[in-house]
């Protein structure tokens, strides 16, 4: 299997993680079975490190060079750092998709950034979108995005995983789609069909498997770009 | 971005047109190598980034105006190439291997070709002079801690030193450029209007360094413009009808709002699209960026407007699926489904395969439950 062997590139990018590593070393621990920052709470995956810091929970098996998850809830005052842009609370999902689409295309660090999917998902039961994409780094190693987002009534919450295209990307998989599965908010879930006319959540089976079934759906979307 | 590439980055950030730059003085041979080696990984990540505007008739305008301004020049050295970088940012920068790059924002703000000229000339004297060469030597020597005479010093001091060369090379690329500038039979009186105009960007960034600079440099070009009998004998091919200047380089003020958009700069992707449909008022991808500023600013005056900029766009082209698409989404979020449903399945028919279709079909499908 072409992907499990360790070559010259992987072990490339082994000695730039430990550079960056040993870098940025901060306050690594091990993370809870369960991580909980109201209103949101998820699994961590099993034997993963987590990271807290005031704006994100990130949470790293091999480092974070090579693969992450990142939890952020941010007030939607908040600003971005590559556009002036901002995410409003009547916006419908790929209005907020596009906004974080075009801080990503005005971040002047990434190059050949390549859209691989953009399309609604639920995220935690509120209607929200999914950004997949790919991008060299300025070290030239190639890396894959999923990117979930939904606006909540005061926030907008994120949830990324973001790995080293080659061979790190599809090992860790498996390990965000449980945690992406296990998310829940503890917050009445009414409040999302006053923000718009109908939620996006009020829709047959077959269309919610399509959307919130990230299992059945990473299947097929993977299969096409790997 | 490696150390090297960065310390490339900042030199050109320095030598750009907005922002000051160091004397001529020619960098050792394996030294220039380097650093046009380095000044082509600054391009490839510039083509790599998809930042590049191609569009062949702007492209031949602008070579025209370079070369026409080099042909005054005297150097060894290949002409100058013209590129155009969609940025709403107002640089413009000469890479020392003869690459000059143009944002669409400094184009944005130039009202004529004589303008133009005179950014043109001020970076070919960069090029021509070599100044990124000696300024990237000027780093080595002082990264190394030989050479100069203030190499023992404090770092403060070698601050300093760097300073005054820059300022040294941006009144020389003016003093050079100008003479370029009236050698080729461009209007000199307009590049007071051109600096004031890039003073007054500078005061709206708050850049409060580069501003004092630049005033300087105002006052001692003031001081040069006007002196001799020659002065008033503009011939540039354009002047006196900024109309067809301003025809030249539309594609650069569309490409411009769409940059702008995606950065947030409401007021300036208004600027160009406006002045674009002076221009060319039966554009429809025109009105739509139009009414894409005015929805996504989100200011609440613009709600309405928005809609008319959308519907114009569909008078002109009403296959325009992004027209269709935008008008969709409005009357959805109104709760007015019916009319919803209508432009989302015109969207759908006129893009199948466009990135927005997964969301559509969800809203369609709400429309219609």
């Amino acid at each position: 299997m072409p992907g499990l062997t360790i070559n010259r590139s992987v072990i490339a990018v082994w000695v730039v993680a430990t550079l960056m590593l040993t870098a940025c070393a901060g306050p690594w621990n091990k993370a809870p079975d369960q991580l909980r920052e109201p209103p949101w709470s998820i699994t961590s995956p099993e034997g993963w490190m987590q990271l807290s810091t005031q704006e994100s929970e990130m949470l790293s098996k091999d480092g974070p060079y090579l693969e992450y998850i990142l939890i952020q809830s941010r007030s939607l005052a908040q600003g971005f750092r590559f556009t002036n842009q901002k995410l409003e609370p009547d916006m419908l999902p790929h209005e907020a998709a596009q906004v974080i689409a075009d801080n990503m295309r005005s971040d002047p660090l990434i190059r050949q950034l390549k859209w691989l999917a953009s399309e609604p998902a639920m995220v935690g039961g509120h209607a929200g979108f999914r950004l997949i994409y790919s991008y060299q780094d300025p070290y030239g190693v190639k890396i894959k995005t999923i990117y979930y987002g939904v606006i909540l009534p005061d926030q907008f919450f994120n949830l990324r995983y973001t790995a080293a295209h080659r061979y790190y990307f599809d090992k860790e998989l498996p390990a965000f789609n449980q945690a992406f599965d296990s998310l829940r908010f503890g917050m009445d879930s009414k409040r999302d069909s006053e923000r718009i006319p109908r939620r996006l959540s009020v829709r047959s089976k077959d269309t919610e498997h399509q959307a919130g079934g990230v299992s059945g759906l990473t299947e097929n979307r993977f299969s096409s770009i790997r | 971005m490696t150390p090297r590439q960065y310390v490339l980055a900042c030199m050109m950030l320095l030598l750009a047109w907005a922002t000051p730059v160091i004397t001529a003085h020619a960098a050792a041979p394996d030294q220039t190598n380097r650093l046009w080696r380095l000044a082509a990984q600054e391009q490839e990540r510039l083509e790599q980034r998809g930042v590049v505007l191609y569009d062949a008739s702007l492209s031949s305008y602008l070579q025209t105006v370079a070369e026409r301004l080099w042909e005054q020049v005297s150097s060894d050295l290949g002409a100058p190439i013209v590129k155009v970088v969609m940025d709403p940012r107002m640089q413009a920068y000469a890479f020392p291997n003869g690459y000059c790059f143009l944002s669409t924002g400094i184009l944005n703000r130039i009202e004529n070709e004589d303008q133009l000229a005179m950014i043109l000339a001020h970076e070919m004297v960069h090029y021509a002079r070599q100044h990124t060469a000696a300024l990237y030597d000027h780093f080595q020597m002082a990264s190394h801690g030989t050479g100069l005479p203030y190499a023992d010093q404090s770092h403060a001091a070698g601050k300093v030193a760097m300073k005054q060369k820059i300022d040294a090379a941006e009144h020389q690329a003016d003093d050079e450029g100008l003479a370029i500038l009236k050698a080729a039979g461009y209007c000199e009186t307009e590049v007071l209007s051109l600096m004031s105009n890039l003073l007054n960007y500078l005061l709206d960034q708050g850049a409060s360094e580069a501003v004092g600079r630049l005033e300087s440099r105002i006052k001692t070009m003031k001081t040069r413009i006007g002196q001799t009998e020659d002065s008033v004998s503009c011939k540039s091919p354009t002047h006196g009808n900024p109309g067809i200047f301003l025809n030249r380089i539309a594609p650069a003020l569309m490409a411009n709002a769409q940059a702008a958009i995606t950065c947030g700069d409401w007021n300036q992707a208004d600027q160009s699209i406006s002045k674009f449909l002076a221009l060319k008022p039966d554009d429809a991808r025109a009105h739509y960026l139009k009414g894409e500023t005015l929805r996504r600013r989100n200011d609440g005056s613009g709600k309405n407007q928005c809609i008319g900029s959308y519907l114009k766009a569909l008078k002109i082209d009403p296959e325009f699926p992004s027209a269709h698409r935008a008008l969709g989404e409005l009357h959805f979020k109104a709760g007015r489904f019916q009319t919803a449903e209508s432009y989302f399945e015109a969207f759908l028919s006129l893009a199948p395969q466009d990135d927005a279709r997964e969301f559509i079909k969800g809203y369609l499908r709400q429309c219609r439950d």
